[in-house]
């Protein structure tokens, strides 16, 4: 009997880097999200009746890799949503908006692809892959410091990782590795904004 | 909980399962008509528009011109050329009108044989009485050209000699 417990807790070893997505066959069960997360869109200014909050409204929320797939592969890709318009990817129970006490004291990693026409065929890769690195928290260590990823359509893309505070020694791996998963050469540079700098207009108090 | 890398999620692809389609298909639809609506480059004064007789949608634009300069509080410069006063050889200061150009001695010559030029090119319009006194632009085909025409007068053919 004892023996065939210690045979059932070696397998339960936290230490076994082995998941079910390293191989397709064991890929069949639900696969959890370390995190709830919620789809939000922006949509463009069409009547001046209608205020911020008629703007931006919630789509859905997910918990699994399998739902977030479903999801993705039903809405609209990037490169085919309309000028003026946003997709927001948060943790569950904060609203994409710099007032929500989450994000109050935090800021922004961001990068903007200014030559619309040059991005236009890649932005669908690369904001996927933001997704994904987001959902998977593969963007950062234990920090727990990304609330998520927000997509602005304008006359380029501009793409944006939001934290939850402005540490700036942490923000620096989350900056690596958000240029990264964007594929941004060298010379091309991210940059950090509090929220507060953000709204005045402000410098960017850091770039990689 | 396991943390999912990038390359991961994306062999993960094709296990997709979508939770609420019909939420997800309204959306993809809402998202598509909002992009056509904003190729279609509709300006929306005040919220306010109507369909054209060809189904587009069309802003009140004509509503919302600009202020007209007449109605300013600031006085129009007068751009009228003034009178200046000469005085003759007795000291009397009159007030000439300056010349138009067109108008001037100078140039004469060149009227008359601008005039002689047109004399035969000259297509005599006989004036459209319903539109005169009006701002409107005469309609063309109303306007007939005075041409030449052969027409028989009996009286002349009467006193004529050669019957």
């Amino acid at each position: 009997m004892s023996e065939e417990l210690t045979k059932k807790t070696e397998d339960l070893s936290l230490e076994n880097d082995h998941t079910v997505l390293s191989s397709k066959e064991e890929f069949t069960a639900k696969h959890p999200l370390n995190t709830k997360w919620t789809l939000w869109f922006t949509k463009p200014l069409t009547s001046k009746n209608e205020n911020w909050s008629d703007l931006l409204k919630p789509v859905i929320s997910f918990g699994s890799v399998e739902e977030f797939w479903g999801i993705y592969n039903s809405i609209p890709v990037a490169n085919q949503l309309p000028v003026k318009s946003d997709y927001h990817l948060f943790k569950e129970g904060i609203k994409p908006e710099w007032e929500d006490e989450q994000n109050a004291k935090g800021g922004r990693w961001q990068y903007t692809f200014s030559n619309r026409r040059e991005v236009l065929p890649v932005i669908n890769d690369l904001w996927l892959r933001g997704l994904l690195a987001v959902i998977g928290e593969t963007i950062e260590d234990d920090e727990n410091e990304v609330n998520g990823i927000v997509l602005n359509i304008r006359k380029g893309f501009r793409v944006a990782v939001w934290t939850k505070d402005c540490d700036l020694e942490k923000l620096k791996v989350i900056g690596e590795r958000f240029k990264k998963v964007l594929k941004l050469p060298d010379d091309q540079k991210i940059e950090f904004m509090s929220h507060d700098t953000f709204n005045n207009k402000g410098e960017a108090q850091l770039s990689l | 909980m396991p943390k999912y890398t990038v390359d991961q999620l994306l062999e993960s692809r094709e296990l997709a399962h979508n939770p609420k389609p019909d939420v997800l298909d309204a959306f993809h639809k809402m998202v598509d008509a909002i992009a056509e609506h904003v190729e279609r480059k509709v300006k929306v004064v005040h919220g306010d528009s109507y369909i054209d007789e060809n189904g587009n949608e069309r802003a009140y634009s004509h509503l919302n011109r600009r202020r007209l300069s007449r109605l300013s509080n600031t006085p129009r410069p007068n751009l009228r050329k003034k009178s200046e006063p000469t005085v003759d050889q007795d000291g009397w200061a009159t007030f000439v009108k300056p010349k138009k150009s067109f108008g001037a001695e100078e140039g004469e010559n060149d009227k008359i044989k601008f005039r002689e030029l047109l004399k035969d090119t000259a297509v005599k319009v006989r004036p459209n009485n319903k539109n005169l006194g009006s701002s409107k632009a005469v309609d063309p085909r109303d306007a007939i050209a005075d041409k030449h025409t052969n027409t028989f007068n009996a009286f002349e053919a009467l006193g004529d000699d050669d019957d």
